[in-house]
């Protein structure tokens, strides 16, 4: 019974370890690694302005501004890279790196390149949802003529991009492959894929990516103002050799 | 083999390289990707080492890509590694209307004030990229420069205070005190003042001009004022991004109650190499010519006058992100005399740690231990004389403004001595109140 007693506490004790993975509400799921402009994360409630390095938790809205983009990395190795007046929500994410995970994001407007991490990884927009592992994708969330729509495309993969609809009216699924792309608008069935013209493929990537501005540009210092160059009041240390011990012993001689 | 079978297999290989070959390009983007998104937080992160793993994994899935090309030279730069100029120099031959490689040469080229080049690259990203992030960027760089060549060449520092030595006279632990000497410990105020001149600046190196002035004035044992003056000249030659040469002669003149205790010259010259991230390590040597002189008080002081050499190697290291900064060294020494009895080897172990608190408060920890074996017996027939001095001081720095500082230190030193009139105990108390322009 001891025995099982120690098993079960050793168990325990691994699949807590073996968690240390696994995102829970207050545990980051990424951090903002590059951003040009501004942004701001939406989180139970209130809004603030984004920063480079800051956490990404699970149920954070993040929203860029006008002329503005932001990057993303997640524990799973996914990468999210926003255009301009774009949004997303982490609508869940349970990572663990022995057994992978789930991951759900909502875009709610705007566009967005996603590189997949080693997690089951979907995007949900108002009209598609999009389900993938280890591949690049594009998307785009809009109104067009005043129709809600959602343009995905595929990028590089060896394996299959599915795309079903959140409409339960809408049975439609469509498979993309490497270099296909979908239009899908509002409560439309589904069009056939077709191919990706390489200039779309370039305007969602120039839209995007951040290239000259992703690392953060030191400002200039003025060397040697820095706390650690201080020098200390300075004493000269004098190793004196040992001092002339003798004492002098005065004799009186009294001669009588 | 017939022609049909042939043909099937070599299908089958070509349709396996094609298909193999394939699912490597789908995954070598994706995992390129990610690589630069690992990198560009490891460098936000200031972990520059993984960057570069990351930035030259990247470049392994993307040969010859700008990006990944451009990302390692500015994550070699940040780190201090040489390496990053040849990276960076690539990246902006591959997209030479790219502002941000010339940027990121020029301050390459600042950090190790290099400021001619590092001009040439700024003005040109301004002509490249005008009212721009990256020109403004490089009008803040010149603007630095111009500052630093404009800056003044000379600083001069002023510490006042008071000491408490617990053995002023070296006296041994247990031994009487000598004749004259009223009592072995006694309080002091002192003065020192160090100032410097810098008569040369230029990206390739410096020489300048200093003096060092130390008065102490005993309350008691006033044959025990010590008046040292110091002069030196100092030079550095930027021999390379990670080699600097640096040199200092010294002429030094030391006076004990007023009569002439010893004078002093020195030669001083370092390899200083720079290993990036903060590391550098000191290679040093110093010769010394030493003149002491006999007075009232040290009649047999000119028998110490001699040569004295010393190699070393200080090795600094920063910690916790650059808010504190350990050192670590290894000196052999040695001291020839006019009498074997003052002739030594010495080795010598040095650590010390300096940090920044809150508040504007430095810490400074060191200890040494010093072992030294003399080639003569202070008493015929007595064993040879063996030291081993540990020393060990703490002091507390609190920044009251830019220009003035107050410090409290504690100093102990303990010589351990076969011979008992050589074993000695000391520990000094200061506060100082310091001043800099």
């Amino acid at each position: 019974m001891k025995i099982v007693h120690l098993t079960l506490l050793v168990f325990v004790a691994c699949w807590s370890a073996g968690l240390s993975g696994v995102a829970h509400a207050k545990d980051e799921v990424g951090s903002l690694i590059a951003l040009r402009g501004k942004a701001v994360i939406e989180r139970t409630g209130t809004t603030t302005a984004a920063k480079v390095k800051e956490g990404i938790l699970f149920n954070d809205a993040l929203a860029t501004r006008e002329a503005s983009r932001a990057k993303v990395l997640f524990i799973d190795d996914s990468v999210l890279s926003m255009a301009e007046n774009s949004k997303v929500v982490i609508k869940e994410f349970l990572y663990s790196r022995e057994k992978g995970g789930k991951s759900i994001f909502n875009l709610l407007d705007g566009k967005m390149k996603a590189v997949v991490g080693r997690t089951n990884f979907e995007v949900h927009t108002p009209t598609a949802v999009a389900a993938a592992r280890g591949t690049t994708i594009y998307f785009e969330e809009g109104i067009k003529d005043g129709k809600r729509y959602t343009l995905i495309i595929c990028g590089e993969t060896d394996k299959e991009l599915v795309i079903t609809s959140p409409d339960p009216k809408i049975k439609d699924t469509a498979v993309l492959t490497t270099g296909m792309m979908i239009i899908i608008f509002e409560g439309e069935p589904f069009p056939l894929p077709m191919p990706a013209p390489a200039s779309e493929i370039e305007r969602l990537e120039s839209l995007t990516e951040i290239t000259d501005f992703a690392l953060s540009i030191p400002g200039p210092f003025a060397p040697g103002t820095g706390w650690l160059s201080l020098e200390l009041p300075y004493a000269p240390t004098i190793d004196q050799p040992p001092l002339n011990k003798t004492t002098p012993v005065t004799i009186d001689l009294i001669f009588k | 083999m017939g022609w049909g079978k042939l043909n099937r297999l070599s299908v089958l290989v070509i349709g396996a390289a094609l298909f193999f070959s394939s699912s490597f390009a789908h995954a070598t983007e994706a995992t390129y990707e990610q690589h630069i998104a690992k990198g560009i937080a490891s460098v936000e992160g200031d972990n520059y080492s993984v960057a570069i793993d990351e930035f030259s994994a990247a470049l392994r899935e993307k040969p010859g890509d700008f990006r990944a090309t451009l990302y390692l030279g500015i994550a070699q730069s940040r780190s201090g590694a040489a390496e990053a100029e040849a990276t960076l120099k690539r990246a902006r031959s591959m997209r030479p209307d790219d502002p941000r490689a010339g940027l990121e040469l020029g301050i390459f080229n600042f950090n190790r004030s290099f400021y001619n080049v590092a001009t040439y690259y700024f003005d040109d990203v301004k002509r490249i990229a005008p009212n721009s992030e990256f020109s403004r960027k490089a009008d803040d760089y010149l603007a630095a420069i111009s500052e630093s060549k404009a800056a003044k060449r000379w600083l001069l520092r002023i510490a006042v205070g008071g000491q408490y030595d617990s053995n002023v006279v070296l006296n041994t632990a247990e031994g009487p005190l000598p004749q004259g000497i009223s009592n072995k410990s006694d309080w002091r105020a002192v003065v020192t003042l160090n100032g410097r001149y810098d008569f040369v600046r230029a990206g390739e190196g410096s020489a300048s001009i200093g003096y060092n002035f130390y008065q102490s004035l005993h309350a008691k044992l006033s044959d025990f004022n010590v008046s040292q003056h110091i002069l030196d000249l100092s030079g550095t030659y930027h021999i390379s991004p990670t080699f600097d040469l640096q040199g200092t002669y010294a002429f030094e003149y030391t006076f004990v109650g007023g009569d002439g205790y010893d004078y002093a010259h020195s030669l001083m010259p370092s390899l200083v190499v720079t290993e990036g991230k903060g590391f550098s390590t000191t290679v040093s040597y110093m010769y010394r010519r030493n003149h002491y002189m006999n007075s009232d008080l040290f009649f047999d002081n000119s028998d110490r006058s001699g040569s004295y050499n010393q190699t070393g190697v200080v090795q600094n290291i920063p910690l916790y992100g650059n808010i504190a900064l350990a050192k670590l060294g290894y000196f052999r020494d040695n001291d020839g005399t006019r009498q074997a009895v003052w002739d030594y080897n010495g080795q010598r172990v040095i650590a010390a740690l300096q940090f920044a608190l809150p508040q504007r408060i430095l810490i400074d920890l060191s200890a040494e231990y010093y072992r030294k074996h003399y080639k003569g017996a202070f008493v015929d027939g007595g064993p040879l004389r063996r030291d081993l001095v540990r020393t060990a001081s703490i002091s507390v720095t609190k920044l009251l403004s830019e220009r003035y500082s107050i410090t409290a230190g504690e100093f102990y030193t303990r010589n351990k001595s076969n011979t008992p009139e050589f074993d000695y105990t000391r520990a000094v108390t200061s506060l100082f109140l310091t001043a800099r322009f």
